[in-house]
């Protein structure tokens, strides 16, 4: 199939040469392409019906025009499907520009059209320059004649000719497809992502309604001083029909459905021998006898256990874990676990009937706490509930009750002993208040064990203060004490 | 014979205007009598200015836990004596209380007295107050006993003084002071003079 790329300089706003308005002198803009004349001639001849003129006042250089959006474009150029009836049309118009911004998609490859080209061949054309030499400007007000020289050079002639043949080109830069586009069919034979030296080669669909493409990129988004892609640039930059996509920050690669090679051996893929029948099978009957095994054993996560601490001392701790087993028909709450002593401390509540049997009645027989050291639990028959969330014991007991279809009186509770979280509130509110009063009680006993020693020591101090004062009163009051001075040396 | 100095010794600065430097002062209470200080020419004038005024400055001692010196005065008790001190362009200004240079011995006043080395002159002084003050006569004989009776009495007292200077209060209590001569002469402690 025959394609023709012809370029175009720019897509955009070209002001017409009428007016806005009636009566206005802004002129009217129309969106449409700017391209050369010779490749204006080339469209007017092959797709007359799609192309308008923009109308200009002057048409000096390019020609604007509006192309229909049915024409296919590819970066700056149209795409036509062109048979080789019309080729002699376009010939005709090639031929009178020299390097013609047209190229012929002809068996995977593109052609350049028949053009004009120049050539020299070893002719060489002699002309003759005349220099004046104006010396300097003191020279000039002198009246002497100029220094007048005529040199004689030679120069290659350039000729110009006809290039009557197509001539393999790298034409608009990009590849056409081979066959028709088909944009969904997936690869055959690699995975559609392949992970590995710290990059990733996937097969994935490109921007807005672009064909899919492999795509090369970091696995994490990185500096570029950690970036693998970045550390293979070169060689990934060697593939051809490779570009860099500033918006995704990854390589793509347009030169077909096959990955290059050299990509995959950059991220270690290797394209591995099917795997022995009896190898999947085998592979197959673990997964599936894992898939079988129903109960989910314990994972003891002790650490946060330590949470329910403070709320154990006033009697209703938070239960963390709801322990179940299934054949003995008792159900754990736990509240604590000693890590030291890889015990549990949780109410161990006994029940008649199977909980997980729907609508089958039970009931709760008695509840007590225990200690259970952790390989007492470690059955398979005991199962934690995964639902189970972070609550009171009182709620939680209320709920399982409620779970089991069995409405729990507080007379029963009462008996399992267990105190509402009012009660528990109450109670922690009385062990508060008797703490502060024994506290103060301490304060009190204290102060009257220490009031003689209290007493002795501020009377020591009114007595060193007493002497201190004393002191100071009769060095003060001494001086008029003085003896009478002699009366030889009476200012002595 | 030398010429009486007033001893002077650093006590430390004030900084009214700038700084200056105090080499000796007295108080009697809280009253200065005698302020000697040196430094330039506004900084010493700013001091007599402060003081003049009533209002208090203090010398600062450079040592350490040492309290500083409030300077209080009453308004106009104080006369300046004012002097450049050639060669090296600082001034030197004593502030003296009014009492020390013109005493009055018309009433009940008193004066001060300062003590140098020599103590003779100190004493022949106290005794030409005192001849100035009472109506009979005193003879320079009768000086030494009349220093240590005014003392006995609390008519002379020491100054609190800083910088080695030393003045004395004088009381001039005309009344006191003859009693104490006749006293004296009474019990034949002092004798008139044999004409």
């Amino acid at each position: 199939m025959l394609q023709l790329a012809v370029h175009f300089y720019e897509k955009g706003h070209y002001p017409t040469d009428q007016p806005a308005m009636p009566g206005s002198k802004r002129k009217l803009k129309m969106s449409g392409y700017q391209v050369s004349k010779a490749n204006y001639q080339i469209l007017r001849t092959l797709i007359p019906d799609l192309v308008t003129d923009i109308p200009r006042s002057r048409i000096v250089e390019y020609r604007y025009i509006q192309v229909d959006d049915s024409v296919q474009q590819q970066s700056h150029y149209f795409l036509l499907p062109i048979t080789e009836a019309q080729l002699p049309q376009v010939e005709a118009i090639t031929k009178t520009e020299r390097r013609p911004a047209v190229y012929l998609w002809r068996g995977e490859g593109w052609w350049s059209f028949p053009q004009l080209e120049t050539y020299t061949d070893g002719e060489m054309e002699t002309y003759t320059i005349t220099v004046k030499d104006y010396g300097t400007l003191s020279a000039l007000n002198t009246a002497k004649p100029l220094d007048v020289r005529t040199e004689t050079r030679q120069i290659e002639k350039t000729k110009i000719r006809v290039r009557e043949t197509y001539e393999a080109s790298k034409g608009p830069g990009f590849l056409l497809a081979q066959s028709a586009p088909t944009s969904n069919s997936t690869p055959t034979g690699f995975p559609t992502s392949i992970t590995g030296n710290g990059m990733v080669l996937e097969w994935k669909r490109g921007y807005e309604d672009k064909n899919p493409c492999w795509w090369l990129r970091d696995e994490k988004r990185v500096s570029k001083a950690q970036s693998a892609t970045y550390r293979h640039y070169a060689a990934i930059k060697s593939v051809p029909n490779t570009r860099w996509s500033k918006t995704f920050g990854a390589w793509y690669f347009t030169g077909g459905q096959q990955p290059p090679q050299r990509w995959l051996e950059l991220v270690g893929y290797r394209s591995t021998p099917a795997m022995p029948p009896q190898l999947a099978q085998q592979i197959e009957d673990v997964l599936a006898q894992d898939e079988k095994q129903p109960l989910e054993l314990i994972p003891l996560n002790l650490v946060e256990a330590n949470y329910g601490r403070y709320e154990w001392r006033y009697g209703n701790p938070d239960v963390w874990c709801k322990l179940y087993n299934r054949t003995e028909q008792w159900m754990l709450f736990v509240a604590n676990a000693s890590l030291t002593e890889r015990s549990l401390y949780g109410y161990k509540l006994q029940l008649a009937g199977d909980l997980s049997s729907e609508g089958q009645s039970n009931q709760i027989i008695s509840g007590e706490w225990v200690h259970l050291s952790i390989p007492d639990l470690d059955s398979d028959t005991t199962q934690r509930d995964p639902n189970f969330i972070r609550q009171s014991l009182y709620q939680a007991v209320r709920g399982m009750a409620h779970l089991a279809n069995n409405e729990l009186p507080d007379e029963v509770l009462v008996r399992l002993a267990i105190p509402s979280d009012a009660e528990c509130r109450r109670l922690a509110f009385q062990e508060r208040q008797r703490e502060i009063a024994a506290e103060l009680e301490a304060k009190r006993a204290l102060a009257a064990t220490m009031k003689p020693y209290h007493e002795y020591q501020a009377l020591l101090k009114m007595q060193q203060h007493f002497a201190e004062t004393y002191q100071r009163v009769t060095r003060c009051k001494a001086l008029p004490a003085l003896a009478t001075p002699p009366l030889d040396d009476p200012w002595s | 014979m030398m010429q009486p100095i007033i001893a002077q010794a650093f006590i430390g600065q004030i900084s009214v205007v700038g700084e200056c430097f105090a080499f000796g002062a007295a108080l009697d209470g809280q009253q200065l009598v005698y302020l000697d200080v040196a430094g330039p020419a506004t900084s010493v004038e700013a001091v007599w200015a402060k003081l003049a005024q009533g209002k208090e400055t203090a010398i600062v001692p450079l040592e350490r836990d040492t309290e500083k010196i409030v300077l209080r005065s009453a308004e106009g008790k104080l006369k300046r004596f004012e002097r450049k001190v050639e060669g090296i362009g600082i001034y030197h200004l004593l502030l003296i209380h009014h009492d020390l240079l013109e005493p009055v011995y018309a009433e009940l006043s008193t004066t001060y007295l300062f003590l140098t080395s020599h103590k003779d002159q100190t004493t022949a002084k106290l005794g030409a107050h005192i001849q100035a003050l009472v109506d009979i006569a005193v003879f320079p004989q009768w000086f030494n006993y009349l220093v240590q009776q005014g003392r006995v009495e609390g008519l002379l007292k020491p100054l609190t003084c800083y910088g080695g200077v030393k003045l004395w209060r004088v009381t001039l209590d005309r009344d006191a002071w003859s009693r104490l001569i006749c006293r004296g002469l009474q019990q034949q402690q002092i004798q008139l003079p044999n004409t």
